[in-house]
C-alpha cells in the first residue's frame, strides 16, 4: 500500500546552513491496506519528518516513497496533487489544520469544493455524514474553532481528512494536547474508521501503552532510525 | 500532621457576555504540611482558577469568596504588598504558561535572581544551585542561553527549576508536565520526588499523578467530586467521574467516558456528572453532598 525505502532526510540550519541534523537515517518501512501502524520513539528522534516524508510534505534526500505501485518521489505536480489527496495528515495541534475565520462547515467542505467533486447539494450531504461519522452534531458546523473545545476541533479536523476517501492517514500525536478521556474518545473512533473504511494508518505517539494498543504493529523510533518492531 | 494550607468554601464567578462562568464552585479542602496533594480533573474543570485564586492572580472580573487559610492567616484578606511577600518566597507558583519567562534575560540569571534577592545570596552561589538543578533536568550547560532558544518542554523545565530553587514553605504547580514527553515527564516527577516539600499540583496527567501524589482530589465542572489517598484512588477509586478518568488511561482499557463536560455557564441541576453517568437514578436530580467515606471523601448519592 504505501512504502518508503531507504529514506535519509537532513535539515541544515544555523546562519551559514553549518549544523546538520540528520532526522532519518536508512528507514525502510511498510504499511499494508488496512493496517494501523504505531510509531513510538522520544521526541526529536524523527518520528514527524518520517510521517511526512510517507505524505510527501517533505522530500527526501535519499530513497523512494511507493505509494500503489507508483514511485511518488518521481512525481511532480499535478500528479503528485492528485495522489496526495489519498492521503492525510492529522497533527498535534487540530488548530493548525483549521483556519481561525472559516466556520466549521466550510473547514469541513472545502477538501470538496478544491477538489470540484460535489454540487451544493452533494456537499451538504456529504459534510453531514461526515460530521455524524465523527460524532459532531449539526449546531457544531456553525462554530468557529474557537468555539469547540479541543476534542471537537481534533473530531473536525478527521471528518476534514476523510472528506475525500483518503486510503492512508499519518496521525502524528493526535491526541496529545487533548484530555485523557478525550483521548480515548478520539482514539476508539480513528480505530473505529479505520476499520471501517480499511484505512492504512501510521499513528505517531510517545506513549508505549497507546501505541499497543492502536497498533496491529509498533516500530519505535530512536536517533532517526527504526530500532525495534513488534507485532501486537 | 497539621493543614498548612486550608482552603474553605471558595467560590470565583467571571461575570462575562455569555453569561456568568461558576468556575470554581464551593472548594474546600486541605494540604497538610509535608504531602503532595495533586488536583486531578479535566481541562476547564476549574484547576488553574483555583489555584490562582489561593494565589490571588486572578484577573479583575472574578468574583472570590470563601477563606484561604495559609499559616493561621487568610491571604484573601491581605494587602497586595503582604501578598507579594507571599509569592515567590513562602508560596513558590510554577505558572502553566511558559511565557512567564522574561525574553531578554539568560535562563540562568532569571532563576538566580529571586535567590539573589529574597534570600541574599551571592551572585555565584545561586548560580551555583541553579546550574545543579539544571543539570539534573537535563539543561545543564544551558543556563547562559534565552528563552526563545529553548523547546517548549525545555522552558517548562526552566519554571520547575525556578519554583523549587527558593525552597518555599508550599510550592503550587500548574500542569508541570504539560507538552513534556514520557521521558521528561518522568524526569519532573523524579525531581518532585526529591523535593521534600508540600505541593500542591495541578495535572490532567494521571500517570504523572500517581507517579508522585499522596493524596488526590478530584475536581469536576467546579466542584470536587473526591479526596482520597493516592493508593486508595488508584485501587479503588470511588466516584463515577473518577472510575471513568482511569478505565479511559491506555493501560487501563482506553474506554472513553461517554459524553462532554456541561457548559460552566449553564450546569445541570442536580450532580453535575449525571448526564454522562450510567449508574445516575431520580435522587441524582439533586445535589449531592461532599460525603465521608471511611477517610475519603465523596460527592455522590450512591455512598450516602
Ligand atoms: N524543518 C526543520 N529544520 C531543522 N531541523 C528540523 C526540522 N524539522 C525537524 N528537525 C530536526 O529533526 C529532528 C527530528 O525531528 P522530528 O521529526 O520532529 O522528531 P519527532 O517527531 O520524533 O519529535 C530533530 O532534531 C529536529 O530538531
Ligand atoms: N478570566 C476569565 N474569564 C472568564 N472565564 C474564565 C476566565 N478564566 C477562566 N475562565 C473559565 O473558567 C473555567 C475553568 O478554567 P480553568 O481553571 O483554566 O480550567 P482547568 O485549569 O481545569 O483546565 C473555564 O471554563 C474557563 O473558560
Ligand atoms: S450522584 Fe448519581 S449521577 Fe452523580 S455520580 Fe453519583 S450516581 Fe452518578
Ligand atoms: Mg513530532
Ligand atoms: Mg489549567
Amino acid at each position: 500500500m504505501i512504502e518508503g525505502r531507504g529514506l535519509r532526510k537532513v535539515f541544515k540550519s544555523g546562519i551559514f546552513r553549518n549544523k546538520a541534523v540528520v532526522a532519518v537515517d536508512g528507514v525502510n518501512v511498510r504499511i499494508d491496506e488496512g493496517e494501523a501502524v504505531a510509531l513510538v520513539g522520544e521526541s526529536g528522534s524523527g518520528k514527524s519528518t518520517l510521517g511526512r516524508i510517507l505524505l510527501m510534505l517533505i522530500r527526501p534526500d535519499e530513497g523512494k516513497v511507493v505509494f500503489e505501485g507508483i514511485e511518488l518521489t518521481k512525481l511532480k505536480g499535478k500528479e503528485l496533487r492528485r495522489l496526495r489527496t489519498k492521503m492525510q495528515l492529522i497533527p498535534q495541534n487540530p488548530e493548525d489544520a483549521l483556519d481561525p475565520r472559516w466556520r466549521l462547515y466550510d473547514s469541513v467542505a472545502e477538501p470538496l469544493r478544491v477538489h470540484g467533486l460535489c454540487d451544493k447539494n452533494e456537499e451538504e450531504e456529504r459534510v453531514l455524514e461526515l460530521t455524524k461519522a465523527v460524532g459532531l452534531k449539526e449546531e457544531h458546523l456553525g462554530r468557529y474553532p474557537h468555539e469547540l473545545s479541543g476534542g471537537e476541533l481534533q473530531r473536525a479536523v478527521i471528518a476534514r481528512a476523510l472528506a475525500l476517501n483518503p486510503k492512508f492517514l499519518v496521525c502524528d500525536e493526535p491526541t496529545s494536547m487533548l484530555d485523557l478521556s478525550t483521548q480515548a474518545t478520539v482514539v476508539r473512533l480513528l480505530m473505529k474508521l479505520q476499520r471501517r473504511m480499511d484505512l492504512a494508518i501510521l499513528f505517531i505517539t510517545h506513549d508505549v501503552e497507546l501505541a499497543q494498543i492502536v497498533g496491529d504493529r509498533v516500530l519505535s523510533m530512536a536517533e532517526g532510525r527504526i530500532a525495534n518492531s513488534v507485532v501486537c | 500532621m497539621s493543614g498548612l494550607l486550608e482552603v474553605i468554601n471558595l467560590k470565583v464567578c467571571f461575570k462575562t457576555e455569555s453569561g456568568v462562568v461558576k468556575a470554581v464552585d464551593g472548594v474546600s479542602f486541605e494540604v497538610f504540611e509535608g504531602e503532595r496533594f495533586v488536583l486531578v480533573g479535566e481541562s476547564g474543570s476549574g484547576k488553574s482558577v483555583l489555584a490562582q485564586a489561593i494565589l490571588r492572580l486572578l484577573p479583575k472580573n472574578a468574583e472570590i469568596e470563601g477563606k484561604v487559610i495559609f499559616e493561621g492567616r487568610n491571604l484573601l484578606e491581605l494587602s497586595e504588598d503582604e501578598m507579594r511577600k507571599i509569592r515567590g518566597k513562602e508560596i513558590a507558583w510554577i505558572p502553566q504558561s511558559q511565557t512567564a519567562l522574561n525574553p531578554v534575560l539568560t535562563v540562568g540569571f532569571q532563576c538566580a535572581e529571586p535567590l539573589m534577592e529574597h534570600f541574599g545570596m551571592k551572585r555565584s552561589s545561586a548560580l551555583a544551585k541553579i546550574l545543579g538543578i539544571f543539570d539534573f533536568l537535563g539543561i545543564g550547560g544551558r543556563a547562559e542561553d534565552y528563552p526563545h532558544q529553548f523547546s517548549g518542554g525545555m522552558r517548562q523545565r526552566v519554571l520547575v527549576a525556578m519554583g523549587i530553587s527558593a525552597e518555599p514553605r508550599l510550592i503550587i504547580a500548574d500542569e508541570p508536565t504539560k507538552g513534556l514527553d514520557a521521558a521528561k515527564r518522568g524526569q519532573v516527577a523524579e525531581l518532585f520526588q526529591r523535593v521534600d516539600k508540600t505541593m500542591l499540583i495541578i495535572t490532567h496527567d494521571l500517570q504523572f499523578a500517581e507517579s508522585l501524589a499522596d493524596r488526590i482530589a478530584v475536581m469536576y465542572c467546579g466542584e470536587i467530586v473526591e479526596i482520597s489517598s493516592a493508593k486508595d484512588f488508584f485501587s479503588n477509586p470511588l466516584h463515577p467521574y473518577s472510575q471513568g478518568l482511569l478505565n479511559s488511561l491506555p493501560s487501563r482499557g482506553l474506554k472513553p467516558i461517554p459524553g462532554f463536560q456541561p457548559s460552566l455557564v449553564n450546569l445541570p441541576k442536580g450532580c453535575r456528572f449525571r448526564e454522562r453517568c450510567w449508574l445516575a437514578d431520580d435522587r441524582c436530580k439533586e445535589r449531592p453532598p461532599l460525603a465521608r467515606v471511611g477517610d475519603r471523601l465523596v460527592r455522590c448519592w450512591m455512598y450516602d
